[in-house]
């Protein structure tokens, strides 16, 4: 089974050890019309995304979904619990950029006397820094309930 | 603020608290579109994945990734949110696009989704079905970098089971925004003249 982290084990202020990157290559692009089902024009079609008024095409939301959910959902281990998630799309991410993933523990609390854990999460890229900033809460399981 | 987009944003807000009815997600949860989404960002989640690894788990058996949620909602994009020419399977008689469901008036076409903050409340599993009902919460102009009056309209959708238990609530921003071209006409007679 995968390691679990407990809740007692966690300290603000801590990296999430799970981020990573992804380089938005072709392939990349492509799985990300067939995991997202999101078959929008402007993800895809540079000519209809410049019409639109965009740069370049650009990643969709469901990718963003996916790239920063993943960096927790992965530490959180199969006990915890995904209570909330939210994300900013600030910045557009292009083909050819790298995106990393990244996330620390902002907060840890007991409510309703369960372990509760705030972390920031964000993606980056090599262009412009943070463009999708976010924030998750996480329910984790305690070793002394 | 132009007069224009003044007089479609007053239509606009008549919609805040609109709700629509509860529409069903076109297919179950499946093991594949989960494949496929996790195939994306290299995600090997087991509890995604492997049948076998989730069942000795307290999940009981594969579990659907949360924020794929809003994605086994989906009935079908319609042509204002995918562009123009997007084949989806055609619909059931009586059936409705997702994009049908709550359009207000806008001055532009062009969409970019902000998303929002999302609450999970239950698990979804392999074979469950997903619906969902919408609300218009919020209706309000802002600039973006390449409209001055972009419309933002903020939502709220409940996500619920086959046993209409609520899984999943997301509070989403919508951005509607004019393209260069729309932006230089002034005048709803030369709107209607621009090819979506």
């Amino acid at each position: 089974m995968r390691q679990q982290v407990y809740f007692e084990d966690v300290r603000e202020g801590d990296d999430l050890p799970t981020g990573y990157s992804l380089h938005l290559d072709a392939l990349r692009w492509h799985l990300q019309t067939s995991g997202t089902q999101d078959y929008h024009r402007q993800h895809h079609d540079l000519e209809f995304a410049r019409k639109q008024g965009q740069p370049n095409v650009f990643i969709n939301t469901g990718f963003y979904h996916a790239a920063l959910s993943r960096v927790v959902t992965d530490w959180m281990g199969d006990e915890g619990w995904l209570q909330k998630f939210n994300m900013q799309m600030r910045k557009m991410n292009f083909p050819g950029d790298t995106l990393t993933v990244k996330g620390k523990v902002t907060k840890k609390y007991v409510k309703d006397g369960k372990g509760h854990v705030d972390c920031e999460i964000w993606a980056e890229n090599q262009r412009e820094g943070i463009t999708t900033p976010g924030s998750a809460t996480v329910v984790l399981p305690m070793r002394t309930p | 603020m132009s007069q224009y987009c003044e007089k479609i944003l007053a239509e606009s807000r008549t919609w805040i608290g609109r709700e629509t009815k509860l529409i069903w997600g076109r297919y179950p949860v499946e093991r594949e579109p989960i494949r496929r989404w996790c195939h994306m960002v290299r995600c090997e989640n087991p509890l995604y994945l492997d049948e076998e690894y989730a069942k000795k788990t307290t999940r009981g058996g594969i579990i659907c990734p949360p924020l794929m949620i809003p994605i086994f909602g989906l009935r079908r994009y319609g042509p204002s949110s995918s562009g123009p020419e997007i084949d989806w399977p055609p619909l059931k008689e009586g059936e409705e696009d997702d994009s049908a469901m709550l359009v207000p008036p806008t001055a532009g076409k062009s969409v970019v989704n902000l998303g929002g903050p999302i609450e999970f409340v239950k698990i979804v599993r392999l074979g469950d079905r997903i619906g969902k009902k919408e609300k218009v919460v919020d209706i309000y102009l802002k600039q973006i970098r390449f409209d001055p009056e972009a419309f933002w309209i903020v939502s709220e959708t409940t996500y619920l089971n086959q046993h209409l238990e609520p899984v999943a609530i997301l509070h989403n921003t919508l951005v509607k925004h004019r393209s260069p071209e729309e932006i230089k006409a002034t005048t709803p007679e030369q709107l209607t003249q621009i090819q979506p």
